[in-house]
């Protein structure tokens, strides 16, 4: 068998020691909503106001019927969101890139500022960042490399499970 | 069975190298989404044959774009913000902006990630300093980049939008999925457009969107 949670709690570990915390916090908000799924039961039929004065009472009668109850995730499934996770931060930030500079021919750098900035560009807390056209190479390479070795560790995890 | 150290081991080689381009910057990514979603909009003007041109705030044609990281106000001249001028025959000129704040029926302001509105109104906006009204604005779109699944508060805020700002044209646009918040959207007849990145068809299935948007826009001004 493989350990689906220790696999979870290095990439978590990894995610962490490189500034990644905010991946970790939107896995975690999914991983605690679980997931939703049908369930069968046997409910009282919802009946419409009556007046208790001119209306004989009688027992509500119960029906088969699908409401909706919410399950937790299972370890594989908790690791696949924080994969999917990975995939989204840097596979498809780096697809998001690659892509612009294809929409915008001419363009080689954009630079994302806040209207009330008024600090150097890149200070401490670095609220101002930029894309640059040269970067789309290096961007490309890590996208490619971290992809294969996604699709690695599913193929072991399927394997295993 | 142990963990493959040499996959951790490559993941993290990875993972540290995007961190060197800066990728682990909380709320760049939105910002770069906001940015792509802004550049399918151009394209989908170039590819029906707009005319295509970039300029500031200031009046003049950069040769590096500046995007908000937050929204702002389309008269701010703290910085000297990029907008797409759209031109096709015979028709008004049109802006594309990032992040701006637009008036909605209700007279409350609202922030539009992606905002496609008429030139005159802008230019009249920058002159007068005040906001875009929202029949103005031929196309707006919310925009949301996730690393996981949308929360459910997400879709009832681009409900609140989409009531105030009119209902046509107005896209609530993600990479992420979520069966309810589109169940949600679904439920009040909005649009939405779910796992929009570009290696998936849902991004050329938007582009063409708004391509039959600007399509309506010429033969209403023909």
């Amino acid at each position: 068998m493989v350990d689906e949670r220790e696999y979870f709690e290095r990439l978590s570990d990894i995610l962490r020691r490189h500034g990644f915390d905010w991946v970790l916090t939107q896995v975690q908000a999914e991983i605690s909503e679980g997931r939703t799924v049908s369930k069968e039961v046997s409910a009282p039929s919802i009946q419409s106001e009556v007046d208790p004065i001119t209306t004989v009472r009688r027992t509500p009668q119960r029906r088969r019927t699908s409401l909706v109850t919410t399950v937790s995730l299972s370890p594989r499934e908790q690791l696949e969101v924080l994969i999917r996770g990975i995939e989204s931060a840097i596979i498809t930030r780096a697809e998001l890139e690659h892509s612009i500079f294809g929409m915008t021919k001419r363009v080689n750098q954009i630079v994302f500022i806040p209207e009330e900035s008024v600090e150097e560009f890149f200070s401490d807390d670095r609220p101002s960042h930029s894309l640059e056209r040269q970067q789309i190479d290096v961007a490309d390479r890590i996208k490619d490399n971290l992809s294969s070795t996604l699709q690695k560790l599913r193929a072991i995890l399927d394997a295993g499970s | 069975m142990p963990v493959h150290e040499d996959l951790i081991s490559e993941i993290e080689n990875s993972i540290a190298s995007a961190s060197g381009l800066n990728y682990n910057h909380p709320t760049a990514t939105n910002d770069v989404y906001e940015n792509y979603v802004w550049a399918l909009c151009v394209e989908a003007a170039r590819e029906k044959h707009a005319s295509i041109s970039y300029e500031t705030v200031s009046g003049v044609t950069p040769s590096i774009l500046t995007f908000r990281t937050s929204p702002g106000n389309i008269y701010s001249t703290a910085q000297d913000y990029t907008h797409a001028i759209l031109e096709f025959e015979n028709c008004p000129q049109l802006e594309v902006h990032v992040g701006i704040r637009v008036i909605g029926k209700s007279r409350v302001l609202h922030e539009c990630d992606v905002a496609i509105l008429y030139r005159d109104e802008a230019q009249f906006c920058r002159s007068e300093n005040v906001h875009p009204r929202a029949a103005r604005v031929l196309i707006a779109a919310e925009c949301k980049f996730y690393t996981s699944a949308l929360q459910l508060h997400l879709g009832r805020g681009f409900l609140g939008l989409t009531r105030d700002i009119h209902a046509k044209e107005r896209y609530f646009v993600t990479n992420s999925q979520s069966a309810s918040v589109a169940k949600l959207i679904r439920h009040h007849q909005a649009e939405w457009d779910f796992g929009v990145i570009p290696s998936a068809t849902e991004a050329s299935e938007l582009k063409t969107r708004f391509g039959r948007a600007f399509r309506n826009f010429v033969i209403d001004h023909s």
